[in-house]
């Protein structure tokens, strides 16, 4: 039996999807079964991330109604066997499925699976709702911007009251220099607000572009600092414990002189 | 939803949350006796983890009887989200108050003493509201984006970033103090204000004095702390 988590955030953008596809990426790299569920009805993305869009015949809303068994509509990853997909309809809207059914199909999952990954859409309505419906723990993802802060503060509240108690704080597209100079919220101060364990801080990271555009997930890619980061955020998942990966400001030889000398870098 | 035919107090559920509707006829005890039967009784387990909205109708609480209720949600895994009284003849209820608390104030010096309090023990997210016809004390934050307001004084044992109204009958005695007083933005009675840039240190005390909203430290005298008393 596995365990249903879901991604989520509140404000779009912040990098749900991508999230949830270098986690389970990095989880089946570490040979998990794992299976990606694309909540996002009429928005989908999580298939082009991981580059599977042309691969798509049946989605969610099919296995919901019957139109199809669920193995038919799970599609294996191009990289991992034991890596699949369910992605989301994108002719219909979020109203197509309801709580029950998504609950029902958690459990199905989570049979098979060791991890069922659920990426929610953004928003607090009903797509919001039957992401949470069969989850067992929760990761929020949220950005260093005020915004992003107040919008994950709002879900951890609608979390809690739906009894999904004490999820995760992923914390998002950190520029370390950009906080060095106070330009950006740093880490303690959003957990001081969010009042939540974090479970890991991903820098901004030009791969990150590159790879989504190529539906390759940054985490295959092993000179990616922000792979890296996801790849630490699943070893956490799996329970081991991983120290947060420090983020020192690349010196370079000239500034570290000119700190010799004395002089403010 | 229950249907029971004679009972004080009806339970809707809506979107929100679960509404508890109380009989204003009945006495206060009959509607403690039946909110225990309800929430310990087989039907208990239903209503666990419900937000609750409370109705009261016209009746006023008394500090004791707010605990009792609180009380009773909290033992039953219930979570009170607000507690509305005087729904009725809204106006005539709080005018008479006021009255009350005016002859209160002559004699006693803190109007504030005479109502109910509401203890919160949790903190506060955004989107999270509290509306309650008494004093609010919070042992936790409240965050931006969370709405506290209260008739009387309000209290925070946290960080106060979101927005707060205290006095919101326009009781121009009423306060807020927290830890760390950062708000969106603070109302008290008819005044409002925003907090400064610069991060407070120390456990700060809002109230008016002379038609503004001033803010002073909150400090610990030997006696007791009069937070009534503007200097």
């Amino acid at each position: 039996m596995g365990e249903v988590i879901v991604i989520t955030s509140g404000k779009g953008g912040v990098g749900k999807t991508t999230t949830t596809a270098n986690i389970g990426t990095a989880l089946a790299s570490m040979d998990k079964k794992v299976v990606l569920l694309d909540t996002d009805i009429g928005l989908r993305n999580l298939d082009v991330v991981m580059g599977l869009e042309n691969r798509i015949v049946y989605d969610l809303v099919d296995v919901t109604h019957g139109n199809c068994r669920l193995k038919q509509a799970l599609i294996r990853d191009k990289r991992f066997d034991h890596l699949a997909l369910l992605p989301a309809a994108q002719t219909k809207d979020k109203t197509a499925v309801n709580t029950e059914q998504m609950f029902k199909l958690c459990q199905q999952l989570k049979e098979d699976y060791d991890y069922v990954l659920v990426d929610c859409p953004a928003g607090i309505e009903q797509g919001f709702k039957n992401a949470i419906a069969g989850a067992d723990k929760a990761l929020v993802v949220t950005t260093p911007e005020i915004a992003a802060v107040r919008d994950a503060d709002r879900i951890i509240g609608l979390l809690e009251a739906a009894e999904l108690p004490s999820p995760k704080l992923i914390i998002n597209r950190i520029r370390p220099d950009m906080v060095k100079t106070g330009d950006m919220m740093d880490i303690n101060d959003m957990i001081d607000i969010l009042a939540i364990e974090l479970a890991g801080v991903v820098p901004e990271d030009q791969t990150i572009v590159i790879s989504t555009n190529k539906g390759e997930p940054a985490v295959l890619d092993v000179n990616s600092k922000a792979g890296q980061a996801y790849r630490n955020i699943a070893k956490r998942i799996m329970g081991e414990d991983i120290p947060l990966m420090s983020f020192e400001v690349d010196e370079t030889i000239f500034s570290k002189f000119k700190k010799l000398m004395g002089f403010k870098s | 939803m229950n249907k029971d035919k004679k009972s004080s107090v009806t339970f809707k559920g809506n979107k929100d949350g679960l509404l508890v509707l109380c009989d204003e006829k009945a006495s206060w005890d009959e509607i403690l006796d039946t909110l225990k039967e309800c929430l310990q009784g087989k039907k208990g387990n239903f209503f666990e983890g419900a937000r609750v909205m409370v109705d009261l109708g016209t009746r006023t609480l008394k500090s004791e009887q707010a605990q009792a209720l609180w009380y009773i949600m909290e033992k039953n895994g219930l979570q009170i989200k607000s507690i509305k009284t005087g729904t009725d003849s809204n106006k005539r209820e709080i005018s008479r108050r006021e009255g009350r608390e005016i002859d209160v104030d002559t004699e006693n010096g803190d109007a504030t003493n005479q109502l109910p309090t509401l203890l919160i023990k949790r903190s506060m997210r955004s989107g999270q509201n509290i509306t309650f016809d008494g004093n609010i004390i919070i042992f936790g934050d409240v965050n931006p984006g969370a709405e506290i307001k209260a008739t009387g004084f309000i209290l925070i044992m946290g960080d106060l970033r979101g927005t707060v109204h205290a006095g919101a009958t326009g009781d121009e005695k009423a306060w807020v103090a927290a830890l760390h007083l950062q708000p969106t933005q603070l109302r008290l009675a008819g005044l409002i204000a925003t907090a400064p840039q610069e991060e407070p240190m120390l456990p700060e005390l809002a109230q008016i004095s002379e038609g503004m909203i001033v803010v002073k430290q909150l400090k610990k005298s030997t006696n007791h702390i009069d937070f009534n008393r503007g200097d």
